[in-house]
């Protein structure tokens, strides 16, 4: 549940750059935000802000994050 | 120390102060303690004015340097400057009158400050940056490389007037490289101004805008404050 939303936002982003969107398949886990996704500081700083708007979550408050599994061990998913 | 080469006509200087080779001081400079002066500074200069400049220009009396200041070498602060302490003027940036910078600020190298300018504390100002005339600038602000204000959309053609006006930039914003200030923006306390982004319209505080013209991006996140 918490991956669909996170990818929902995701890309509301892309589609904002008007960039394709991204599929449950394409995005992984693994994926990396700046080399696989693209997103550069500005991409960041709006996804930090929908990401703590949705789930009250600052995930930049303990560190950088830059992988999709470390957004979703941010927001509790993983652990 | 004053090196054999500076020609020090003011009788104001303070304890401890270093001046270098072929700078000049004068009378109207008034130096706090523990200045140093780099080579070919120039502090306390009067403007020589022609008929090609527009605005009115009055003699604007003393300039004072605050304790423990650096003026770098070819920097050239005009009268009628006031510079609050531990503050760095970097190499060939040029300070025209009537400008007041607080404390603690770092004027980097070949920044430019026109007339009728007030710079608050703990603002730093990078490489060959342009600050318009009339500007305010608040505490605590960045502004990076490159970053180039304009203050009159007449392009001069109806003199020094009203309608010229620089910038209001509020405490803690933040302006990336490259960036240009239209005439009168008014930039809010912690906004962001993405590198190369030309600003038409007033920023509102603690957002990021990016783009020609710069548009809202987002609120700034927590972890992009400075405050």
């Amino acid at each position: 549940m918490v991956f669909e939303k996170l990818l929902r936002i995701i890309n509301s982003i892309m589609k904002k750059k008007g960039e394709q969107e991204l599929s449950a398949h394409y995005l992984t886990e693994n994926s990396s935000l700046r080399n696989d996704i693209g997103f550069d500081s500005l991409d960041l700083a709006e996804l930090t802000v929908r990401i703590e708007d949705e789930f009250g979550i600052d995930i930049f408050e303990h560190g950088n994050v830059d992988t999709i599994s470390e957004i979703l061990k941010r927001l509790g998913e993983n652990e | 120390m004053f090196a054999k080469t500076a020609l020090i006509y003011s009788k104001t200087i303070g304890v401890d102060c270093e001046i270098s080779d072929y700078s000049i001081i004068y009378e109207n400079a008034l130096l706090g303690r523990s200045v140093f002066v780099g080579e070919h500074a120039v502090i306390g200069r009067e403007p020589r004015p022609t008929s090609a400049i527009v605005r009115e220009i009055k003699k604007a009396g003393t300039t004072i340097i605050g304790d423990y200041c650096s003026v770098s070498a070819h920097a050239v602060i005009y009268s009628g400057v006031s510079i609050g302490p531990n503050t760095l003027i970097g190499d060939g940036s040029s300070i025209m009158p009537e400008v007041s910078i607080g404390e603690q600020v770092l004027i980097s190298r070949n920044v430019s400050i026109n007339s009728d300018v007030v710079i608050g504390s703990y603002t730093r100002i990078m490489d060959n940056s342009h600050i318009t005339g009339r500007t305010r600038i608040g505490n605590h602000v960045f502004i990076s490389v490159g970053v180039i204000s304009a203050n009159d959309n007449a392009f001069g053609g109806k003199g020094f007037c009203e309608s010229v006006k620089g910038q209001i930039i509020e405490d803690y914003a933040s302006i990336g490289v490259g960036v240009v200030l239209l005439p009168g923006v008014k930039l809010g306390f912690g906004c962001i101004v993405a590198a190369g982004s030309v600003v038409k319209k007033d920023v509102d505080p603690e957002t990021i805008v990016a783009g020609n013209p710069a548009v809202f991006v987002s609120r700034v996140p927590k972890h992009l404050r400075r405050y």
